[in-house]
C-alpha cells in the first residue's frame, strides 16, 4: 500500500508532497531509518508510526515522542484511526496523511496575468523605474531647497522612498510565496515603482490644478479620488502576481482595502481637526506664472466676490 | 520690533495672557523722582487719598478676588470710575461675580455698574453709601513737561502715589492716550491722575515699561462722566452695548480711513500704502545674507492700540504688510516655493478664541491689474473673515495677496483689520488693493 504525505514545515514555503510505500508499518521520525524522514528539529528520532490492519484501516499511535503528537489538534494518546485527509501535527510540521485515490482539485487556467508578467520581465523596465522614482524625488527635494543645498536630504529621502517600495514588494513576495508557489519580487517591484511615479505625476498634476482653480474642498475631493483610485489599481496589480484570486475576487478585495483607507485617512482627519482654529484654512500653493492658466478677475470683480464668504458666515449659525 | 503696552489691572487672568510682557520697572527710579516731587506728592497723597479705592472683582462662587485694580470718586452722588478692563469678568459674566470698593482705610463695600466705554476703557460704577468727598475734573490738560500725580493700588501693596511728568497725547495714539513719564504698575488700572491742583486729568491704563505709561485722557473720561443717563446700564443689556460702542467706531476709524488720501511708497518694484493715518507706524527690515540666495524685504505697518473686550479677546487692530522677495541665483521653482512659504500661515494680528469667534471662511481667486509699463500684473488673493459671535455684523478680515507674474521677484500683501463690518471690509480691501501700484 502506498500513502501520500502533504508536509507543511514554513509559513513562507508551500508545502511539499511525499509518496512513500509500506505493508503493514510505517515509521516517522528524524533518524535515518524511517520511512518517512521529517527534517525539523522539534521531531523526536523516532516519533510515531502509522500500522495498517487487515482491513486496510490506518492507525497512528505516538512512540513517546518528546513533543507528542496531535491529531486534529486533540494530542493522540494511544492509538487513533486515520482517514484519507486527517491532519497530523508532529512538532512543529503539519502532515496530511491521503490515499492515493484521494481527490485533487482541479487545474487552474492560467490567468492573463501572465500577460502582465510577461511585459514586467523586461529588464529595462526596472531600471528605467528605479531611475524616474530617484530623480523625480531627488529633484522635488532639490527644489525645494531655497535656503542651502544639502546632499544629506536627497539622499534621506531617496533612502525612505526605495525603503519603502522594498518593504511593500517584500511583503507582496512572501504573499506570493505562500499562495501561488512564486515570489516574483521582481515583478512587485517593478509595480510599485510604476505606482510611485505615477503618484508622482498625479500629485503634480493636482497641484497645478489646484493652484488654479483655488477651491479648498474640490482639492480634498479630488485629492481623495485619486488616491483611492491609485491604490485600488496597485493593490489589483500586487494581488494578481501574488494570489490565484479571479478578477471579481481581486476588484473586490482592491477597492474595499483601498475604500477602507481613504476611510480611514479621511477618519483620522476628521477626529484629529480641532474644533477652533486660529488660521484659515486655503490652498497654499505658488507656482511659476507658466503654470498659471488665467488671469483671473478684475480687482473690483474680486471685492465683489469676496462678499460671498460673509453669505457663508452669516448662514452658519455655530 | 513693534512697541506695545501692557494693561495694569492685576488679575489671576493675567497670569495666562501671551500678551503680557510688562517688565516691573526699576524701583530705584520712583525712589528719585519722589525725592524731586516729594513736597506736592505728599499733600496730594494726604488730601485726596480718601476718594480713591481699590477696585476688586470678587468671585461669588469662592469670596475671593478674581481681578484688582483701582478707581475713585468723581461727584457727589457715589459715582466711581475705574478701567473698563477692570470690570470686564464682570460684565461677560454678571451672575458669577460682584464688584466691592475697599478705601484707604479698610472700608469695603459693593458696588453698583452704571456705565462702560470699551474703545476709551473706561467705566462707571456707583457705591451707595457714598460720602461727599470727590475728586474733580479738570478744566483743560497740563502743559507738557508739568508735574503730574498718578494715584493707585500696585501689586495689591496698598495705595500708592507715583509722581511723573505730563507729555503730552502720545504721538501713535488712535484713542488720544496721554503719555506719562512714569511708573505705572498692574493694579493701578483705572486710578487717577492728578495735576498739582488735585484735578483728574486722566486715568491709568497701561504702560510700556521703562516708565513710558499711558493715561485715558480727561476728555473722554469727561464725555462718560457728564453723559446724560437715565439710571445704570441693565445687565442684559452690556452685550447690546458693546457691540454698539464697537460698531459706532469702526465706522468712524475706517470710514476716516477711506477718505483720506494714502501716502504711498516706494518698495522695491512696487509702489504699496505707507503710514496712512497719523496712528499707523511702519517698520522695516530685510534679509540680506549674503549666504542666501535670495533677498526678503518686509514694510509692516501697525496702529497698536488694542481695544480690550476680555483677557482672551481683543480687536481693533490695523495692521498691514508687504514683502518684495527676489533672487537671481534660485532657479524659478526654487523661487516659488520660497515664494509659497512667506503664504502659508496667515493668522489674525488680534487675539481671540473660539468663544468669541467663529472659524475662517475664505474665498481665492486671481485678480489682476494693469501696470504702468501695460504689462498684466495677476495676485493670487486669499480673502477670509471670521464673525463675533456676540456682537453681530462684526468681522476680524485678513487678505494675503502674492504677485504671480514674474519669475524671479514677487510682493506678498497682507492686511488684518479686527472687528469691522463686511461694508468697511469691503471698501477697504478695494482702497486697499488699488494702492498697490507697479512701475
Amino acid at each position: 500500500m502506498e500513502l501520500v504525505f502533504r508536509i507543511s514545515d514554513s509559513p513562507v514555503r508551500p508545502s511539499t508532497y511525499q509518496k512513500v510505500a509500506c505493508n503493514t508499518e510505517l515509521s516517522i521520525g528524524r533518524a535515518f531509518d524511517n520511512d518517512l524522514i521529517l527534517n525539523d528539529p522539534t521531531i523526536s528520532p523516532h516519533h510515531a508510526k502509522i500500522s495498517i490492519d487487515e482491513e486496510g484501516s490506518l492507525w497512528f499511535s505516538d512512540l513517546d515522542s518528546l513533543n507528542g503528537s496531535f491529531k486534529d489538534r486533540t494530542k493522540v494518546t494511544g492509538q487513533v484511526e486515520l482517514k484519507s485527509g486527517s491532519e497530523l501535527t508532529l512538532g512543529k510540521t503539519t502532515l496530511n496523511v491521503f490515499s492515493p485515490d484521494h481527490p485533487v482539485e482541479s487545474a487552474v487556467q492560467i490567468q492573463p496575468a501572465s500577460a502582465l508578467t510577461n511585459w514586467l520581465a523586461n529588464p529595462l523596465i526596472l531600471a528605467t523605474s528605479v531611475v524616474l522614482v530617484a530623480l523625480f524625488y531627488g529633484i522635488e527635494q532639490w527644489l525645494n531647497m531655497f535656503q542651502e543645498f544639502k546632499w544629506q536630504e536627497i539622499i534621506n529621502i531617496e533612502l525612505i522612498i526605495f525603503g519603502s517600495a522594498l518593504s511593500i514588494g517584500i511583503f507582496w513576495s512572501i504573499v506570493g510565496r505562500i499562495f501561488k508557489h512564486e515570489a516574483n519580487f521582481k515583478s512587485q517591484m517593478k509595480i510599485i515603482l510604476i505606482f510611485m511615479i505615477i503618484q508622482f505625476l498625479v500629485t503634480k498634476l493636482i497641484d497645478v490644478m489646484l493652484f488654479n482653480s483655488l477651491n479648498y474642498a474640490f482639492a480634498m475631493t479630488l485629492m481623495l479620488g485619486m488616491e483611492f483610485i491609485l491604490v485600488a489599481g496597485l493593490l489589483w496589480f500586487n494581488l494578481q502576481l501574488a494570489t490565484n484570486q479571479t478578477f471579481e475576487q481581486r476588484l473586490r478585495t482592491s477597492v474595499v482595502v483601498s475604500a477602507a483607507l481613504i476611510v480611514l485617512s479621511i477618519y483620522s482627519e476628521v477626529i484629529n481637526q480641532s474644533e477652533f482654529s486660529d488660521s484659515p484654512e486655503y490652498v497654499k500653493l505658488l507656482h511659476p506664472p507658466a503654470l498659471r492658466l488665467t488671469d483671473g478677475v478684475k480687482e473690483d470683480q474680486f471685492v465683489t466676490d469676496i462678499s460671498v464668504v460673509f453669505d457663508k458666515l452669516e448662514n452658519d449659525n455655530n | 520690533m513693534c512697541g506695545g503696552s501692557s494693561l495694569i489691572m492685576l488679575s489671576i487672568f493675567n497670569q495666562s495672557r501671551k500678551l503680557n510682557y510688562l517688565a516691573l520697572v526699576v524701583v530705584a527710579g520712583i525712589f528719585f523722582i519722589s525725592a524731586v516731587y516729594g513736597q506736592d506728592a505728599t499733600s496730594l497723597f494726604n488730601n485726596y487719598s480718601d476718594r480713591i479705592y481699590q477696585i476688586r472683582i470678587i468671585e461669588e462662587a469662592t469670596g475671593k478676588q478674581a481681578a484688582i485694580g483701582s478707581g475713585f470718586q468723581i461727584n457727589q452722588d457715589g459715582m466711581v470710575v475705574t478701567n473698563y478692563h477692570v470690570v470686564s469678568e464682570y460684565t461677560r459674566y454678571p451672575r458669577r461675580y460682584r464688584i466691592e470698593y475697599a478705601s484707604h482705610n479698610g472700608l469695603t463695600g459693593e458696588l453698583e455698574l452704571i456705565d462702560i466705554d470699551v474703545i476709551n476703557d473706561l467705566s462707571i460704577l456707583r457705591k451707595d453709601d457714598f460720602i461727599g468727598n470727590y475728586l474733580e475734573l479738570a478744566d483743560h490738560l497740563p502743559l507738557q513737561g508739568e508735574a503730574i500725580y498718578s494715584l493707585g493700588n500696585p501689586h495689591d501693596l496698598g495705595l500708592t502715589v507715583v509722581p511723573g511728568t505730563y507729555n503730552g497725547i502720545a504721538r501713535y495714539s488712535l484713542y488720544k492716550r496721554i503719555h506719562f513719564s512714569g511708573s505705572i504698575n498692574p493694579g493701578m488700572s483705572g486710578g487717577p491722575v492728578l495735576n498739582a491742583q488735585g484735578e483728574v486729568i486722566g486715568v491709568n491704563v497701561s504702560t510700556a515699561g521703562n516708565q513710558i505709561s499711558f493715561l485715558v485722557p480727561l476728555e473722554k473720561l469727561a464725555k462718560l462722566v457728564h453723559k446724560p443717563r437715565t439710571g445704570p446700564i441693565v445687565l442684559e443689556e452690556i452685550e447690546s452695548t458693546i457691540s454698539e460702542q464697537l460698531t459706532r467706531n469702526q465706522e468712524q476709524v475706517i470710514s476716516n480711513l477711506l477718505d483720506s488720501e494714502w501716502l504711498t511708497s516706494e518698495f522695491k518694484g512696487a509702489k504699496i500704502p505707507n503710514e496712512i493715518a497719523d496712528y499707523i507706524r511702519c517698520w522695516g527690515s530685510s534679509d540680506n545674507n549674503p549666504d542666501i540666495a535670495y533677498r526678503n524685504f518686509m514694510s509692516v505697518c501697525s496702529q497698536d492700540e488694542y481695544i480690550f473686550l476680555d483677557s482672551e479677546f481683543t480687536t481693533g487692530n490695523i495692521v498691514y504688510q508687504f514683502n518684495w522677495i527676489e533672487s537671481d541665483e534660485l532657479n524659478v521653482f526654487q523661487f516659488y516655493n520660497l515664494f509659497q512659504a512667506q503664504i502659508e500661515n496667515i493668522y489674525p494680528d488680534n487675539y481671540a478664541d473660539k468663544d468669541h469667534v467663529s472659524n475662517f471662511e475664505c474665498h481665492e481667486d486671481f485678480h489682476f491689474k494693469d501696470s504702468e509699463s501695460g504689462e498684466v500684473i495677476t495676485t493670487k488673493g486669499t480673502f477670509c473673515a471670521r464673525k463675533y459671535k456676540e456682537y453681530p455684523g462684526l468681522f476680524d478680515v485678513l487678505y494675503l495677496g502674492a504677485a504671480v507674474h514674474n519669475n524671479h521677484q514677487g510682493l506678498v500683501s497682507h492686511f488684518t483689520l479686527a472687528g469691522v463690518s463686511m461694508e468697511m471690509a469691503l471698501e477697504f480691501t478695494t482702497k486697499f488693493l488699488s494702492n498697490i501700484t507697479w512701475n
